[in-house]
């Protein structure tokens, strides 16, 4: 009966009339963007020569113009704002006393004026957004013709652009609902709207920065998890996110459509990808039902709150409970996400982790942190809370809000710094373990560090399971040390019951750590696992993995990040990379004036074309190996098997390549060869050079008897370098190797003869152990290869390096001593090996210079530094 | 008929108005005085059904106001601080009010417009004070309401303005059984328009009455004396207030009792003459509580 009476009543009829004009300017403006960005777009597109040629091939299905003027972002952005003013014009009757006392007066009820300018908000939304989707819809079904996805397409994109609106309006609805003034909805709007964000940024820097084991970033899809989590519900980001398919994290040739790459490349991904029969992604559509949803809520909750409204309190600021609560509450999780990320600051993950525990020196430090935190939200919240409400009496008034967020605030912190109460890193019981992987560290090549890949290889060995409780509860229990550097370990463990348990720990204990690396070396995990990587057929790439979870994101700007590194380690990796050979002999020329850009660059040493056999011969020689000889070996090694510097991949007919900032692009073969023409060898399958690190090496020693033979074989360079020493410079025999580097910079900025220094730094797939830069006087650059031989470049030309290097040192107060004579300058070159050969970094620092103008910058490990007396 | 039923109305801690119980009947007009800052404004409202409640209803034709579509369509509410929309004029208003009251009558909207001479067409924010004031009179008695809330509706309006006002606000609830309640601190802009007042004092109704029964309620005697008087010669008469003058002597008291009378006359005065209190006399004798000695405010 109500609604019929609704219906009829002209008062209704006419309040919704005049609702929906108030909003009307707000709507053209929207039709108006919209039109621009995609109706204009599409008419161009259709209009071009190059859209018929397409047509003529049929390749194109769809187009909706997100290449517009505008970033789509933006765009949706937009959106939002749109719906927050359509809202704010529509209810700012309630917020002033004289606008009140006339309409919560007349003869029509609080409902009906909240529902007729709901109705009028929701229908300018839609007919804002319908009115250029429908056109667009319309030139694509003239221009392509129909087809499922084409409905697909518009559904997703008008329901996106339509609940972006519509959440902003919900949420400045339910905010003038709680609010006294213009201003006081403004900000409750701003606080809602992002508290979620902030939620978000809690959740993640508090069990980052507290529970000990987390995996965070690198977690894979634990990241993509919390991602879904705090984005979805942002009304900011929900829509942003999923346009760059982010939300869900699940694989969507949907979400491609809204990236601006090129429409006809867009067509083409579509129609190899997408089946016609595929439905829109349910995934996809998630975070849109949610906000209809949340979207209804808020009008729902709006409306209670209008009928309970106490119109006294128009034209006021704090006088509502609810909305000084909002405020009160949203500043107070501000403050404490900025708390959380300046305590992890301050203290990093290792000390706030330890809150806990009282027995841990660092327990303190934590605790004092945790009450300046407190003191500081305390008066955050409480001098908001005197700022909006005004009255001592009424600011204390809000305790039991205050209260409420203390309580939680100290479960949370009580929750993640106890490990879930213990349970978090409670070792697995073996009965309930089917499958485990734990770091192999290769400190010449990060490769074997792949827990965190979602391809790791699992073994479920029953040593290998032991041997992974046994150093997980080790390990857990290690004890963080002040100012002391870690290392981390990651565990794996996939259960009976599917569900995977994945901890990453930091060892501060050195002792620990070495025996954690040495004792890794004598399990079955060890061998299967280079076995796995080496002798295994590989796999032909994909960019997601068995759920359909994506590897990457896009970066905004055309490329792909990976969530991990790890994420691209996979059965036969090894196998199918594009293995180069170096020799000892690779250099062979030092002088400053080097011309050949090349240099010692990988890209010049031969590609091995016989992978299958070197494989098996690198396994059988590396797996024979103890832990000192390949990672404290004091002899020279004679050669290198490194991985291609070029970083590229080959899936569906695309290669990704890695670019120097650690995007990817991707690129069709032609455009491929095109880019590296010089190197470019026609592989099958995944045969390109594929992802590794820089320095992704394979030290070869001559007792390395089926690699040394299967190397001759080739007819490769299989020796030490045969050239004499002629002159040794060293570093200060008080100063381990690592801290040279470090005391060089600090002196060379107390000098300040304007040089910028980066050690260890990469430059275009050369290592760079020095690089010294901006001083008028000198820019030089030290390049070493895999075995630390090195060559310089100045821009003084006419320096030689040694001098330059000299120099440089002199200036630093710790000049290279010079080998005072043939022989001592010999046995220091006999007694050091290339500087990336040892992990261990308590040796001495040489540059050793042949008589054929070699220079090696070498490392001498602690146990011969005698042979500098 | 307007009823107010023990109504009560807190802004959080405060008690504005408290149990507050009267009558309108159909053609009546009640006059609401008090200081200002009483309450009348926020009875008003309440009855108005912009506040809600705290206590007590206040019904109209037998139903509650607050948020009642129903009974609001033939109630009007002009309040002491009037809202206009940026750029309205009188036309655009008479549009907007005919939208939300079924009853408007454009006929009597012209009529009136013609009565105060205003411009239908300008700009209703550029009129002075008295020409809003008209304006929202003349809007509100097209809606043709039952019921007619007006608070201090007279202030701003020049007194030839006031007494058409008047006339207008006596033949309309006259002609329509309209119950019309207003709200002033000016008694003089009551005293020939109300049938009926009440006074709020310290957030109660402390008066109820028809203005016929006002004289009755207090006698008012001057007394001539062919000697000086003092008050101690009035000490056995129970007066609500006494002024002497010599040999001259103004008494107030309650009621219309024969025995106060008797008593005066023992006092033998040469001459009693009886007068009629005015409402602002009424008013300040219901107020007395609230006098102050003001030549101690300075010392």
């Amino acid at each position: 009966m109500t609604s019929l009476r609704y219906l009829n009543d002209k008062t209704d009829s006419k309040d919704l009339v005049r609702s929906f004009i108030k909003v009307i300017p707000y709507a053209v403006i929207a039709v108006i963007v919209l039109s621009i960005q995609h109706i204009v777009e599409v008419v161009k597109l259709v209009a071009s020569p190059e859209f018929k040629m397409a047509k003529a091939s049929a390749k194109t299905i769809s187009y909706f113009g997100n290449g517009g003027f505008l970033d789509p972002t933006l765009i949706l952005f937009g959106m939002v704002l749109c719906g927050i003013i359509m809202a704010f014009m529509l209810f700012r009757f309630m917020l002033t006393k004289k606008s009140v006392n006339v309409y919560f007066s007349m003869g029509i009820t609080r409902t009906r004026l909240y529902f007729n300018r709901i109705t009028a908000g929701v229908l300018a939304l839609l007919l804002a957004v319908m009115i250029p989707m429908i056109t667009v819809l319309l030139i694509n079904l003239a221009s392509f013709g129909a087809s499922a996805h084409l409905f697909e397409v518009f559904l997703y994109e008008s329901s996106l652009l339509f609940v972006s609106g519509l959440a902003g309006f919900a949420i400045a609805t339910v905010a003038s609902a709680f609010s006294g003034s213009i201003a006081e909805m403004a900000l409750n709007t701003a606080a809602i709207s992002l508290a979620p964000s902030i939620i978000s940024m809690i959740s993640r820097n508090i069990k980052e920065y507290l529970l000990k084991g987390y995996t965070g970033i690198y977690g894979g899809a634990n990241y993509l998890v919390e991602l879904t989590k705090g984005r979805a519900f942002s009304p900011w980001r929900f829509a942003v996110d999923l346009d760059v398919s982010n939300v869900t994290g699940t694989s969507s040739n949907m979400s491609e459509l809204f990236l601006s790459s090129p429409y006809f490349d867009m067509a083409d991904k579509l129609e190899k990808t997408v089946p016609e029969n595929k439905m829109l992604d349910m995934g996809l559509m998630l975070p849109i039902i949610i906000w209809v949803i949340i979207s209804a809520v808020l009008i729902a909750l709006g409306y209670l709150l209008i009928n309970k409204r106490k119109a006294e309190n128009s034209n006021s600021f704090g006088k509502f409970y609810i909305s000084s609560a909002v405020l009160g509450t949203t500043a107070y999780l501000g403050a404490s996400a900025i708390m959380l990320e300046i305590c992890g600051m301050l203290y990093g993950d290792r000390y706030l982790s330890f809150a806990h525990n009282k027995e841990n020196p660092l327990f303190h430090k934590a605790a004092i942190c945790l009450l300046i935190a407190l003191v500081v939200l305390t008066i955050v919240f409480f001098v908001v809370e005197l700022i909006v409400r005004r009255k001592i009496k009424s600011t204390v008034r809000m305790w039991p809000v205050f209260a409420g967020l203390l309580v939680l605030t100290l479960f949370a912190v009580g929750f993640f710094a106890s490990g879930e109460f213990g349970k978090y890193n409670k070792a697995p019981v073996k009965a309930e373990v089917k499958e485990v992987a734990f770091d192999v560290y290769d400190p010449q090549s990060n490769f074997a560090t792949h827990v965190l890949s979602n391809k790791a290889y699992l073994s479920s060995d029953e040593s290998d399971i032991e041997f992974a409780i046994d150093q997980f509860k080790k390990i857990s229990a290690s004890k963080t040390v002040d100012g002391k550097d870690s290392s981390t370990v990651t565990f794996k463990f996939v259960l009976k019951d599917k569900s995977v348990m994945m901890r990453k720990f930091e060892v501060f204990d050195s002792a620990l750590f070495e025996e954690y690396m040495r004792s890794v070396f004598s399990t079955n995990y060890y061998k299967s696992n280079m076995k796995y990587l080496m002798l295994e057929e590989p796999e032909a790439y994909s960019e997601t993995d068995e759920n359909g979870d994506m590897y990457y994101y896009d970066d905004g700007f055309g490329g792909r990040v990976y969530y991990s590194d790890g994420d691209r380690y996979s059965k036969g990796m090894l196998k199918a990379a594009q293995w180069r050979y170096a020799s000892s002999d690779c250099i062979v020329d030092n002088a400053i004036t080097v011309t050949d850009e090349g240099g010692i660059s990988g890209n010049n040493t031969p590609i091995f074309d016989d992978n299958d056999a070197l494989m098996k011969a690198l396994y059988n020689d590396l797996t024979k190996m103890s832990f000192d000889e390949r990672y404290m070996n004091t002899k020279r090694p004679v050669g290198v098997l490194y991985i291609a510097d070029e970083e590229a991949h080959y899936a569906d007919g695309k290669y990704v390549v890695y670019n120097d900032y650690g995007y990817y692009t991707t690129m069709s073969e032609d455009e491929y060869k095109r880019y590296h023409n010089e190197n470019f060898v026609s592989e099958t399958k995944v045969r390109a050079s594929y992802p590794a690190v820089y320095n992704g090496c394979f030290f070869i020693y001559d007792n390395m008897s089926e690699t040394v033979a299967l190397l001759k074989e080739h007819g490769f360079d299989v020796s030490t370098h045969a050239a004499k020493v002629k002159e040794v410079y060293y570093t200060d025999s008080k100063l381990s190797c690592s801290k040279v580097m470090n005391t060089v910079m600090y002196e060379l900025s107390k000098v300040n003869k304007d040089y910028d220094f980066w050690g260890n730094v990469f430059n275009e797939g050369n290592i760079v152990t020095e690089s010294f830069t901006g001083s008028n006087e000198l820019n030089a650059l030290l390049y070493n290869d895999y075995f630390g031989y090195a060559y310089g470049e100045s821009s003084a030309k006419t320096l030689v390096l040694t001098e330059m290097l000299n120099k440089v040192y002199d200036e630093a107060k710790h000049p290279l001593i010079k080998a005072e004579n043939a022989e001592k300058a010999q046995a220091i070159a006999d007694k050091s090996v290339p500087f990336f050969c040892s992990y261990k970094d308590d040796g001495r620092y040489a540059f050793i210079i042949y008589e054929d103008n070699v220079i090696s910058c070498s490392y001498i490990p602690s146990a011969n530094v005698d042979v500098l007396k | 008929m307007i009823e107010f039923k023990n109504v009560t109305k807190k802004f959080d801690d405060f008690v504005a108005v408290e149990n507050i119980s009267f009558t309108v009947e159909p053609s009546s007009i009640y006059g609401l005085i008090g200081y200002n800052g009483a309450g009348k404004t926020t009875l008003l409202k309440t009855a108005a059904g912009i506040y809600e409640a705290d206590g007590g209803d206040v019904l109209m034709g037998g139903q509650y106001t607050f948020d009642n579509d129903d009974i609001r369509k033939d109630l009007f509410y002009i309040p002491d601080d009037l809202y206009f929309p940026m750029n309205a004029s009188l036309k655009s208003m008479a549009k907007f009010y005919a939208d939300y009251y079924p009853n408007f009558s454009y006929k009597t909207f012209e009529n009136l417009t013609e009565v105060f001479g205003l411009d239908k067409k300008a700009k209703i924010r550029g009129f002075s004070k008295g020409m809003q004031r008209q304006s929202e009179i003349i809007l509100g008695l097209a809606t043709k309401p039952k019921y007619l809330l007006l608070d201090e509706t007279f202030d701003g309006l020049d007194p030839q303005k006031k007494e058409i006002t008047k006339k207008l606000f006596m033949e309309y609830i006259a002609e329509n059984e309209a119950s019309l309640v207003i709200s002033s601190h000016n008694l003089s802009e009551l005293s020939n328009l109300c049938d009926h007042v009440g006074l709020i004092n310290g957030k109660h109704l402390t008066m109820d009455c028809s203005v016929d029964d006002i004289s009755q309620n207090y006698s008012k005697l001057r007394l001539i004396f062919n000697r000086d008087v003092s008050e101690n010669d009035f000490r056995n008469i129970n007066y609500k207030s006494l002024d002497i003058d010599g040999k001259i002597a103004m008494i107030i008291f309650e009621g219309n009792s024969k025995e106060e009378k008797e008593k005066l006359n023992a006092l033998l005065p040469v001459a009693i003459d009886e007068y009629q209190l005015t409402m602002e006399e009424v008013f300040l004798n219901e107020m007395e509580d609230k006098k102050y000695d003001i030549t101690k405010i300075f010392e």
